[in-house]
């Protein structure tokens, strides 16, 4: 069974472009009270170049089957399909690819749930080697982020803090 | 006229790079099957070994998604479009 996985604060952190960090957090808040989600778009001079929303439609599908989606927008993301099959699309298109998947953990921290990985270690997964962002809000702030990445060597996600750098 | 599969990029490398397929009409799992016998990786994906859809997978025949339909009863007509899409979730 899987337990959440912390960041590591002894790890040298990640640093994302200014702009692409703020334009996350921004949308983190705007979404409060319920979780946001999102990609990143890069290529291999820039891993995380693009910011791309997408809807969260927990809320959607919880209203519709309480049973198999017990959890709202408050408690989780569920991306909608059709966001991120265009993102996927125009990235390719731009010659880039998905290289984080983003979402927003709201009045907790920024670890690496169960769920997260549940569904981050699925076989069909569509972005395997993409990097995971969890932005925490707690009152209306954003109080920290962290991104995880597949560690091999230690059967599953590794984590580090996320700090600003150049744009 | 058959049924149009749809595969999204994501996907296509378990298809031989395809992006559409074309099978015959039927239930959906007449459908599943027939998409099998051509590209049995995608499917063994799709289905769990008990041959019910998998929790992280979604299947939607014209845009419905097939779980508040019949499941892998669902009717597949001439004509119908099948998109099969992963599902990306989490939450805290």
């Amino acid at each position: 069974m899987r337990r959440r996985i912390e960041f590591d604060p002894d790890l040298a952190p990640a640093v994302l472009p200014n702009s692409v960090l703020n334009e996350i957090l921004a949308h983190a808040r705007e979404a409060d009270p319920e979780e946001c989600c999102g990609l990143i778009t890069g290529d291999a001079d820039t891993r995380h170049r693009h910011v791309i929303r997408c809807r969260n439609d927990m809320t959607l599908w919880h209203q519709r089957d309480p049973e198999t989606y017990p959890r709202d927008g408050k408690q989780g993301f569920y991306m909608n399909e059709q966001d991120y099959l265009r993102a996927d699309d125009d990235a390719t298109a731009r010659g880039e690819q998905i290289t984080c998947v983003y979402h927003s953990h709201v009045e907790c921290g920024a670890y690496f749930s169960e769920m997260d990985q549940d569904f981050a270690l699925q076989e069909l997964f569509p972005f395997p080697d993409a990097d995971h962002l969890v932005v925490a809000v707690i009152g209306g702030s954003v109080v920290e982020q962290a991104l995880y990445r597949r560690d091999p060597g230690a059967d599953g996600f590794v984590g580090r803090a996320v700090v600003p750098g150049q744009p | 006229m058959g049924v149009t599969v749809r595969i999204p990029a994501v996907l296509r490398a378990l298809v031989g790079g395809r992006a559409e397929l074309a099978v015959p009409a039927g239930r959906l799992r007449d459908v599943l099957d027939a998409i099998g016998r051509e590209s049995p990786e995608l499917v063994s994906r799709v289905l769990a070994e008990e041959g019910a859809l998998r929790r992280h997978v979604n299947v939607f025949v014209n845009e419905e998604d097939v779980r508040f339909r019949e499941l892998l009863e669902t009717p597949v007509r001439d004509g119908d479009c099948v998109t099969i899409v992963p599902s990306i979730a989490g939450g805290r």
